[in-house]
């Protein structure tokens, strides 16, 4: 059920997402369309987290959100007008950032699923539940 | 970084000139505070290696304790001789600002200032509790020297020093409030001290709780005057409370400020009906009861109504209450302590009587009087309760004075120091009894409470009686001393009558030396002016006298006055006759044996009266009534209503708090996804109220 | 980069020389826990000896602007360098009988050190993340150092989760303010929110969105209800020593970052955020005490607890935010001294837990008295501190708070009389403890572990902070205003 609801909410997204992109390189170039496009992203993100259960999703999930986020990022700098290198730059710098960043989160989280799984013999996380209320 | 050189300036730097504009205190900004320090460092060099230190543990705490008595000795001295900066009217010294928010002086502005304050009337009481405290620390290296407990008792007995002078030497109520339960601490650990012996226990507890009851007054008492006044500085606060015309505006009217400070001083000092806390508190170890349940924390509540002089004076009704639970304190625990058998005992409720005489005269407005007895009775009352130590050692811990008897030749020492304070009690010139007490009963007849002296003048019989039914029923006549012991009665060590022996020479000569040039010997041998007390003290109760619109009335040595004298030592000396009538004496001249008798036929004669004095007029029992089996009916039917009405009330907001954390620790599922949804929805109704926000 | 931005960052060369040096000492000789204490605390203390004379050069910046030092960074950084030294004296204890490693322990602490020193320094919206995550990430490390114990590590994946989708949030709530004001200088957007503040600017939807995004995820750092969730089982999850850390060391880093970024780049808008913070002040501070009060775990019990605490210092931050600059100096003060007195309820926590097997369940602190009467009195003091009695520094620390919060007066005010409701709450369960130490009969009667001398130091440090702060405030009041007026100029003169 959750699988069906959640195919469908990633496909729809995609449409709605390269059907922007579509308009978008259609001759109107609009940053609104990006913005969009990067919260329904993140959203899908989000999403994602919520619904799966394996660690290892939730992990790809989060970096679906940060993608999201450069993607914001990367749209707000070429958006800027010309005569604001500096803002165009910071966009960049900061994109590249975020991915380093993403890129150790990513290492910290595997080794912490690592871990885990050695201890639980699974990756599902509700059935990390010995602590509670 | 300029913050950061700020805080040591902010600890050390201030100092606040004294009333009277002096400058600077020089050494004495580091002497006064060294007088507190020296016990707090002996105290906590004790409780964190005393237990290592075995018998050698009192090194420390006697070696602070004397180091603090040549500061305080210093200080004092000066204070009393007026040197800068103490001046007439004292030096204060602001330590640091705990709590400073807002200017002072400012609408609204809460400031605490830790400081100390010294002036006469402090140095009076430096002097007793410092030199008391230093002999009884002496005496205790004795005392206690086989107890294993030893280190603990020393840690403890700095620990109240530490109370009880800062208890004196704060300027400020909070701080003379955190202080007064220090001490009450102190009391408590100490009466508790041999925590094993149940009755001990329970004691600490009594003394504790009854005490609480004072407390809360007193608490409630300095509310109201931050109320009245925000302040908590004790002279400012005086001072604007006393202003001219100030009274009118305040929300909170003199009368019960008075009142709820006067009833601190109650629990404190043991007045009725808080005083039954203060015969058990004999179960503590006779150096405590001869230090603190004598002559240092129960003079407390004499001390605060006395720094409180112009509160009370502008509230006359209350005078006259503090005077009249102050003489139905003296009357009732004089009746009480004449028919004791334990030694310890008659000694308390003779301390109680004796703190009534101070109430009696703090009420009738003889501050000076009050603050004489305070000292000539804290050295001879110590002096009773060491020597008492000092028998109850040599008859190995038995406290019955019907087991004891013509112990006089087995313990000369003990005897005669003991002998000496009793007669010092009793009120025979010339010792410092006679002339505290003929003071407090002179000035109360004066200043026109004569019931006051009536009464006083029967308890001055009655403390003649029991103070040398006591000498006799111990030391004179016969021996009924367990025969088992009684070969190994024996003199204590020096360490224990030498304390004994210093203490019994201002109980010989306190009264002359405090009372001279002044009356009632002044005139007599050509001299004038006022006593050296009065001198001292007329700067501190200045203030009060003038509210109280007292005048001096001239004394006349032959005529008023002579006649009180006359009165209050022939009454001295009947009580003392009587005694030695029923008792026995063995003086020089006179050899007289006790008369059980006619004791047993006096008793006879007024059965109910005996009775009742024996019983302690069942102040036990009708707490036990009051409390056990009245309060206890009470609160069955309480209980009843409590159940039904109250307690489901209270049980069900506790149970809805509970409830309520236990509701919404559930929502802590443990599971991750749940959290995050959690998360999630929290952003929605963010982003929700941010743009509704924005909307604005 | 030039040399005076060499001085500038002097303190964090320095944190992360230290961290480099243990990791050296550690490969040369290996396992000697000793000597990397030891090691660490040099470090620390160098550390803190370069951080106190860069600071005294006064309110400087480097790269360009972009990184600053000024009386605020100062009195975080000599915070976060306490906390740090605390934790690695009381971490062998624990860490010993349970075969982790000491230095990797001390390595990952200093990192994470050097992230808050970052944050506390930052004048640059990405510097302010990337100091957050430099912070953080060591941060689920630790929470699961005890890698073979299925508790340390089930903590540690939801810290690490949760905090990965709070750090999406709060990145992606950065993206938008920094789209939408032009610029990532903190001074910059300032400047733009205050046109938006005085109506020039409309105050667009987007904005608003990127408010909210950014406050979510503070609010998740420093466990404001309802963004707590992680707090309780990582808390309780994570080994004792780390557990200490985790509750104050992040926790006054979060507050850096609101401090950098509510009241800096955002105060211009403070009215608008001001609703905001009262709501979670209040949510935060009754629902941590409510489920304090039904806990049987002292960790666990200690985590809601220090969600309270959170509550408590928000009010601060609403206190500014009402217009009572002093506020802001209650926010600090509460932080440092909550840091000692929490690290040290922790360490003793953490000195009980010697002998491998002890839980830290109420059981465990039954007649306490009876074995470790010495510990016993220290957690006492500590939790009377947590409860706020005088003259300990919790007291001092909730006067200040209130009072502001008073004065600020309106919504805030009533916060203030929250706060007395729930700090009386609060001293059921602190008290409840203290009942156990001193009454029950003890559960079990072991032969009490003897505790290491660094150990004892560093209680010794903690009690000394802990009374010093209550009896003698001014210690710290004068680099507090400082630290205050740093970022809040008109900071009302508290003394």
């Amino acid at each position: 059920m959750i699988r069906v609801f959640l195919g469908t909410a990633l496909t729809g997204a995609f449409v709605l997402g390269l059907g922007l992109i579509a308009l978008a390189a259609g001759g109107s170039r609009s940053l609104n369309a990006y913005l969009t496009l990067s919260t329904l992203l993140f959203a899908i993100g989000m999403f994602g987290f919520l619904a799966r259960r394996n660690a290892i999703s939730m992990l790809m999930s989060i970096e679906l959100m940060l993608n999201a986020v450069n993607l914001s990022i990367i749209a707000f700098a070429s958006f800027a007008a010309d005569n604001n290198a500096a803002f165009r730059a910071e966009g960049s710098v900061i994109a590249l950032m975020v991915m380093g960043v993403a890129a150790g989160e990513a290492t910290v989280g595997l080794s912490i699923i690592m871990a885990i799984y050695r201890n639980k013999k699974t990756p599902l996380v509700d059935e990390y539940d010995a602590m509670s209320q | 970084m300029s913050g950061l050189d700020l805080p040591l300036a902010t600890i050390l730097g201030a100092t606040e000139a004294g009333s009277e504009g002096a400058i600077g205190g020089g050494p004495w900004d580091l002497l006064i505070p060294l007088i507190i320090a020296l016990p707090l460092a002996g105290f906590l060099f004790t409780a964190l290696v005393g237990r290592r230190l075995g018998k050698s543990a009192h090194l420390v705490p006697v070696g602070a304790i004397g180091l603090a008595w040549l500061i305080g000795m210093w200080v004092a001295f000066n204070a009393l001789g007026g040197t800068e900066p103490f001046g007439e009217h004292g030096y204060g010294q602001t330590i640091y600002t705990w709590i400073a928010s807002g200017a002072p002086d400012q609408a609204g502005a809460f400031v605490v200032d830790v400081g100390f304050f010294v002036d006469n009337l402090t140095a009076c009481l430096l002097i007793v509790v410092l030199t008391i405290g230093l002999l009884v620390h002496v005496y205790s290296i004795g005392y206690m020297s086989h107890d294993p407990g030893y280190w603990r008792f020393f840690a403890y007995l700095n620990l109240f020093m530490v109370s009880m002078l800062l208890l004196v030497l704060a300027d400020s109520f909070l701080v003379v409030f955190v202080a007064w339960e220090l001490v009450g601490l102190s009391s408590y650990l100490l009466i508790g001290f041999w925590k094993h012996k149940r009755s001990a226990a329970l004691a600490a507890k009594k003394a504790f709780i009854v005490n609480r009851v004072g407390d809360v007054g007193f608490a409630l008492g300095i509310m109201a005057i931050f109320v009245n006044v925000g302040t908590l500085n004790i002279r400012h606060a005086i001072e604007l409370l006393t202003a001219e015309g100030a009274a009118a505006s305040f929300p909170i009217p003199m009368w019960i400020v008075a009142l709820l400070i006067f009833a601190g001083a109650m629990g404190k000092s043991a007045q009725f009906p808080l005083h039954v806390w203060l015969p058990d508190a004999m179960e503590g170890p006779t150096p405590v009861s001869a230090l603190i349940h004598a002559a240092t924390m129960v003079n407390a509540g004499v001390y605060l109504v006395a720094r409180t002089n112009p509160i009370f004076a502008s509230a006359p009704d209350v005078m006259v209450v503090v005077a009249a639970i102050g003489i139905f304190t003296a009357i009732l625990a004089a009746s009480i302590a004449m028919t004791q058998t334990d030694i310890k005992r008659v000694l308390a409720y003779s301390t109680l009587s004796q703190l009534g005489y101070m109430f009696a005269a703090l009420g009738v407005g003889a501050f000076t009087a009050a603050i004489f007895h305070l000292m000539t009775h804290g050295f001879f009352k110590g002096l009773l309760f060491l020597g008492s130590g000092s028998v109850i050692h040599a008859v190995h811990e038995e406290q019955d004075m019907r087991k004891m008897g013509g112990l006089a030749k087995k313990i000369p020492h003990t005897y005669r120091t003991m002998l000496i304070g009793s007669i010092a009690i009793a009120g025979i010139p010339p010792l410092a009894g006679f002339f505290s007490k003929d003071e407090i009963l002179g000035e109360a007849f004066k200043l026109h409470f004569e019931w006051v002296w009536a009464i006083g003048i029967v308890v001055a019989v009655m403390t003649a009686f029991y103070m040398f039914r006591l000498i006799g029923m111990t030391f004179w006549g016969e021996s009924r001393v367990d025969p088992a012991i009684e070969p190994h009665v024996h003199e204590s060590p020096s360490v224990m009558t030498t304390p004994l022996w210093i203490l019994a020479v201002p109980t010989v000569l306190l009264g002359l030396v405090l009372s001279l040039p002044g009356p009632p010997l002044g005139p007599l041998l050509g001299l004038e002016g006022p006593g050296l007390l009065h001198h001292w003290l007329e700067p501190v109760f200045h203030p009060g006298l003038v509210i109280l619109g007292h005048k001096e009335a001239e004394y006349q040595l032959f005529g008023i006055d002579g006649a009180l004298i006359g009165a209050s030592v022939a009454v001295a000396t009947i009580g003392m006759v009587t005694a030695w009538r029923l008792f026995g004496v063995n003086l020089r001249a006179i050899n007289w044996r006790p008369d059980p008798e006619r004791v047993r036929r006096l008793t006879a004669r007024v059965p109910f009266l005996y009775r009742a004095s024996l019983n302690k007029w069942w102040f036990d029992d009708l707490n036990h009534l009051l409390f056990m089996t009245i309060g206890g009916r009470l609160a069955a039917f309480l209980w009843w209503f409590d159940r039904r009405v109250v307690d489901d009330t209270v049980n069900d907001v506790a149970a809805t708090t509970v409830g309520a954390g236990r509701g919404l620790g559930r929502i802590q599922t443990g599971r991750v996804q749940n959290y995050a949804l959690g998360i999630a929805v929290g952003l929605i109704v963010m982003a929700g109220s941010f743009l509704v926000l924005a909307a604005r | 980069m030039t040399a005076a931005d060499l001085t500038v960052i002097g303190p964090l060369l320095a944190a992360v020389g230290t961290a480099i040096a243990i990791l050296l000492v550690d490969l040369i000789w290996p396992n000697r826990s000793t000597m990397v204490v030891f090691v660490a605390l040099l470090g620390l203390g160098l550390t803190a000896a370069v951080t106190v004379s860069a600071g005294s050069l006064g309110a400087q910046t480097a790269f360009d602007g972009a990184y600053k030092l000024d009386a605020l960074t100062t009195f975080l950084d000599l915070l976060f360098i306490a906390i740090v030294a605390m934790t690695i004296v009381f971490a062998p204890d624990y860490l010993a009988p349970r075969n982790l490693p000491v230095a990797e322990f001390a390595i990952v602490l200093v990192f994470a050190m050097c992230g808050a020193m970052v944050l506390a320094a930052s004048a640059d919206l990405l510097l302010l993340f990337l100091g957050l995550e430099l912070m953080v990430l060591p941060g689920y490390l630790l929470a699961g150092y005890h890698k073979s114990d299925s508790f340390s590590t089930e903590g540690a994946i939801k810290y690490f989760l949760l905090g990965s989708f709070s750090s999406a949030i709060f990145l992606f709530g950065l993206a938008f303010v920094w789209g939408l004001s032009g610029s990532t200088r903190i001074s910059d957007v300032a400047g733009t929110l205050s046109q938006v503040a005085s109506g020039q600017e409309p105050f667009s939807p987007g904005l608003a969105m990127g408010f909210a995004f950014l406050t979510t995820g503070v609010a998740f750092k420093i466990a404001a209800v309802p963004f707590h969730y992680w707090t309780p089982d990582a808390y309780q999850g994570s080994p004792t020593p780390v557990t200490g850390y985790l509750s104050v060391g992040p926790k006054i880093g979060a507050f850096a970052l609101i401090l950098r970024l509510f009241v800096e780049a955002l105060g211009p808008l403070k009215a608008d955020w001001l609703p905001v913070v009262i709501v979670l002040a209040a949510t935060t501070m009754t629902l941590g005490n409510l489920v304090a009060l039904t806990q049987d775990n002292v960790k666990r019990m200690l985590a809601y607890s220090s969600i309270a605490h959170t509550g408590y210092m928000l009010v601060g931050l609403a206190a500014y935010a009402g217009g009572q600059a002093s506020g802001l100096e209650g926010l600090l003060f509460y932080g440092a001294a909550y840091s000692f007195m929490n690290l040290g309820a922790f360490a003793v926590i953490a000195a009980l837990q010697k002998r491998a097997g002890v839980t830290s369940s109420l059981s465990t602190f039954a007649g306490l008295v009876r074995r470790e009467p010495a510990l016993t009195f220290l957690m006492t003091l500590f939790l009377l501190s947590l409860t706020g009695i005088p003259p300990t520094a919790g007291f001092f620390a909730k006067f200040l708070l209130i009072k502001s919060a008073v004065e600020a007066g309106g919504w805030v005010g009533v916060l203030a009389v929250l706060m007395m409701l729930n700090a009386a709450a609060a001293a059921f369960y602190y008290l409840r403890v203290v009942v156990y130490m001193f009454m029950r009969d003890p559960v079990s009667d072991g032969p009490a572990p003897r505790h290491g001398r660094l150990l004892w130091g560093g209680l010794a440090a903690a009690t000394a902070l802990t009374i010093a702060f209550g009896l003698f405030p001014g210690l710290i009041l004068g680099m507090i205003e400082n630290a205050a007026a740093a970022i809040a100029p008109a900071a009302g003169v508290i003394r």
